[in-house]
């Protein structure tokens, strides 16, 4: 079967839980070699929030919505856990470290699984012609849903929770007297504190964990691409045809998607194929109707709830609806063509395994273990007892049913937008041998009248809502039931509205942060340390902490924004020779803008004394800010970092 | 069955290209006809009828493509449906039948060929035919696979 998140997570959750065991009191060459696993693991889950494409904080996206605020919070204290543990790894590196404890091997094996788990979220998405991230598989707007994201964040945070009262305890037993350097104890008290603050950012999580919906959906994302083919074989026994329906449901989805992007040149959009999959999609339905019926039957003499009952016979009149509009497609599609020049030997991925699908559903439904489309091995429909023999066989068989109306609702919608296209193209036409004689038209094909195409277009619209129907219906079904494709349902409802996009994939293992990207051969300036601020004035409560962190980092993106900018437009207006600026000179006529734009702020925020006092070294050198490019007024940000520097 | 009659008539009469394509046109035509006609008649054999009205417009769309069909309608290729009530398996034995002259007829036409499109065309007509055969037949339950 695919691997899903969960078996990423899930083991992930236990050997952190597992190193956490191992205490405080760890000798030194074992802890040496924790810290560095730290900081690996605290990166890999800070890329976890890194892939969010998260709105800038401080705008009104950003504290209108709670849900984006605690997401916005832990990132930037993740952030900040990971930079934390930076140097105190790299103050370690030449030191000899016991990569053999167990605990250090919990925390590798536990990065390992984040790592793979990240991966498999990844292979749901592409990096688009504009280097936008873009969803490549049905899943990617599962991912970004808000129940999944926030699933995503409450894994996140209780990870981050064992790991600072772990880190505490670490730094409280370690410091001066284990013998690590300074950077490193330093460093690890940093990390559990921003540990500590990531764990307990949303202040809703105290009240309420994210619904179930949305941590069943996280566990169960599957990797996004389809699991391997498995035809049909002899005499499948029912629960066999059910795992096999499921896996071929699954193919047939990627395919479906996958091809969608290539109709509007592949040769394979041609009418056999999606002749092909109306076909195949009506017999399907067909089918499961029957199917349906059965299971409807063995439910009442099983005696299931009534709701169960009543849902039953609920989705099989949604397939009887269903699968004649997917008959009607296949009819028009007798006499509609895409003509010779699309005649050939291709066709769809979607038509070269479907018949996979019919196959199976026909045996399921069908009391002949051989079953196939064929006059010879017509039998009468399964008995409902053989059909389910217990009420597990019958929600696998609902779950298998509701992967088969899937498939068959999302290939008869991509095709609905494909065969639309093909028509708006003129490219449909009717063999000339089928119109009345008095058509004199010379050619093998004449194109389809117009309202003929809209009339073919108008079947896929309907049909395309009445599998949606059957879909939905299942959808309810496969809950009510407890049947295992009820992840299918939960996805259905929270792809609805994404509020979170993603990052391109970085495939970066080193140990930088992912976000921001440094900018290639750019000055970084530090920005302010408004934290240490509050931190030297005794403040520690962390939702305060938080944001002056978030202020700080806000503040390191503009002074990155507008270091680019002061040296993009130096070297475009400046002459080669510049006359050297006196030491001092940029931070002083820094802090005289400031003065002068905002009085209001500087009596609060900057100390008495000479304006010389304010040259801490923190003005990035290489970009001045009085050049004569400068409007009038110009505010240059990095007043934010003398603010604080004397104190 | 007299609308099957007088196709199969024309088929086994048909001893060159020119004469085959057409009249295979038309059987194909027929059999895709009937085959929906009689879709709804027999639960169990609503996949049969599908598959079989599928296959018959494969085989007409490939001899569509024939360089030799003639461009005239000559032939005509209105099949009307059977006025009286005709057993399920009466047609389905009819359809297997056309589907085994067909089969046979359209072999035959790619052998004597002179193309390689005319070939192609009659090759791939022919195995929709033989899929057609296999599919109306009544058959053994063998346990192939498939």
């Amino acid at each position: 079967m695919t691997a899903v998140l969960g078996d990423f997570l899930r083991p992930a959750r236990a050997h952190i839980t597992a190193a956490a065991r191992s205490g405080g009191d760890l000798p030194l060459p074992a802890r040496r070699a924790v810290i560095t696993e730290l900081d690996r693991l605290v990166t890999t889950m800070t890329r976890y929030l890194d892939d969010l494409v998260l709105p800038a904080d401080f705008t009104p996206a950003s504290t209108a919505n709670a849900n984006l605020r605690a997401a916005l919070d832990t990132r930037l204290a993740l952030r900040r856990a990971a930079a934390s543990l930076h140097p105190a790894a790299a103050a370690l590196r030449e030191t000899a470290a016991d990569n053999t404890h167990p605990a250090a091997g919990h925390l590798s094996a536990a990065n390992s699984y984040l790592a793979a788990g990240r991966d498999l979220l990844q292979t749901h998405f592409t990096t688009g012609p504009a280097g936008q991230p873009a969803g490549s598989t049905w899943w990617a707007p599962v991912i970004t849903s808000p129940p999944v994201t926030a699933a995503l964040l409450a894994e996140l945070r209780a990870c981050s929770r064992q790991l600072a009262a772990w880190t505490a305890q670490l730094s409280r037993t370690g410091s001066l007297y284990a013998g690590l350097p300074a950077a490193a104890s330093q460093g690890l008290r940093a990390a559990s504190r921003w540990l500590r603050t990531a764990a307990s950012t949303n202040p809703a999580a105290h009240r309420l964990d994210p619904p179930a919906a949305g941590r069943r959906l996280l566990a169960g994302i599957p990797a996004g691409f389809p699991p391997p083919r498995q035809p049909p074989s002899n005499a499948e026994p029912v629960p066999e045809l059910c795992a096999g329906i499921t896996i071929t449901a699954e193919r047939l989805r990627h395919a479906a998607r996958t091809f969608a992007d290539q109709s509007s040149w592949s040769p394979a959009a041609n009418s056999k194929s999606w002749r092909r999959h109306a076909l195949a999609s009506a017999i399907t339905g067909h089918a499961s109707e029957l199917i349906l019926a059965s299971l409807a039957e063995r439910a009442r003499q099983l005696d299931l709830s009534p709701a169960i009952r009543a849902q039953l016979t609920s989705a099989a009149d949604a397939l009887s609806q269903a699968w004649p509009a997917c008959r009607a497609i296949a009819r028009h599609w007798d006499t509609i063509s895409t003509g010779a020049a699309h005649h050939g030997r291709d066709i769809s991925p979607v038509a070269a395994e479907i018949d996979d699908l019919v196959l199976r559903t026909g045996r399921l439904a069908y009391d002949n273990p051989h079953w196939a489309p064929d006059r010879a091995d017509a039998s009468p429909a399964r008995s409902p007892a053989d059909l389910a023999a217990t009420v597990s066989d019958l929600r696998a068989a609902v779950g298998a049913v509701h992967h088969a109306t899937d498939a068959i609702s999302r290939i008869t919608a991509c095709d609905t937008d494909a065969v639309r296209d093909a028509a708006d193209g003129h490219r449909l036409y009717l063999p000339t041998r089928l119109l009345p004689e008095h058509y004199d038209i010379p050619s093998r094909y004449a194109p389809a009248p117009p309202a003929l195409a809209a009339e073919l277009a108008g079947c896929y619209d309907t049909a395309a809502n009445a599998t949606r129907r059957a879909a939905a219906a299942l959808d309810t079904l496969a809950v009510t039931a407890g049947s295992p494709s009820s992840t299918l349902a939960l996805a259905r409802l929270s792809a609805g509205s994404p509020v979170t996009a993603r990052q391109p994939a970085d495939n970066d293992r080193t140990q930088a942060p992912a976000l921001p990207a440094p900018l290639p051969d750019v000055l970084q300036p530090q920005a302010g340390k408004v934290e240490d601020i509050l931190r030297s004035m005794d403040i520690t409560e962390p939702g305060v902490l938080l944001r002056a962190a978030a202020i700080d980092h806000a503040a390191h993106d503009v002074l990155a924004h507008a270091t680019v900018s002061s040296r993009n437009r130096d070297s475009i207006n400046l002459p080669p020779q510049r006359k050297p600026r006196a030491p001092g000179q940029a931070p002083r006529t820094a802090a005289k803008d400031v003065i002068n734009a905002d009085a209001d702020a500087r009596q609060h925020v900057l100390p008495a004394g000479p304006v010389s006092s304010l040259t801490a070294g923190h003005a990035p050198q290489r970009a001045p800010r009085n050049s004569p490019g400068h409007p009038p007024g110009y505010k240059p940000v990095v007043a934010i970092d003398h603010h604080r520097a004397p104190l | 069955m007299p609308e099957i009659s007088s196709i199969t008539t024309r088929l086994r009469d048909a001893d060159s290209l020119p004469d085959t394509l057409p009249a295979a046109f038309d059987a194909f035509e027929a059999i895709r006809r009937l085959a929906r006609g009689y879709e709804d008649t027999v639960p169990a054999l609503f996949a049969a009828f599908m598959t079989t009205a599928d296959a018959a417009v494969d085989g007409r769309e490939a001899i569509t493509i024939a360089p030799s069909l003639p461009p005239d309608r000559c032939g005509g290729a209105g099949v009307s449906m059977p006025q009286a009530v005709v057993p399920v398996e009466e047609i389905a034995g009819a359809l297997a039948g056309l589907g085994e002259l067909l089969t046979d007829r359209l072999w035959r036409a790619a052998e004597l060929a002179a193309t390689a499109a005319d070939r192609a065309a009659c090759a791939e007509a022919a195995q929709a035919a033989g899929h057609i055969c296999q599919l109306m037949a009544r058959g053994d339950h063998d346990s192939r696979p498939r």
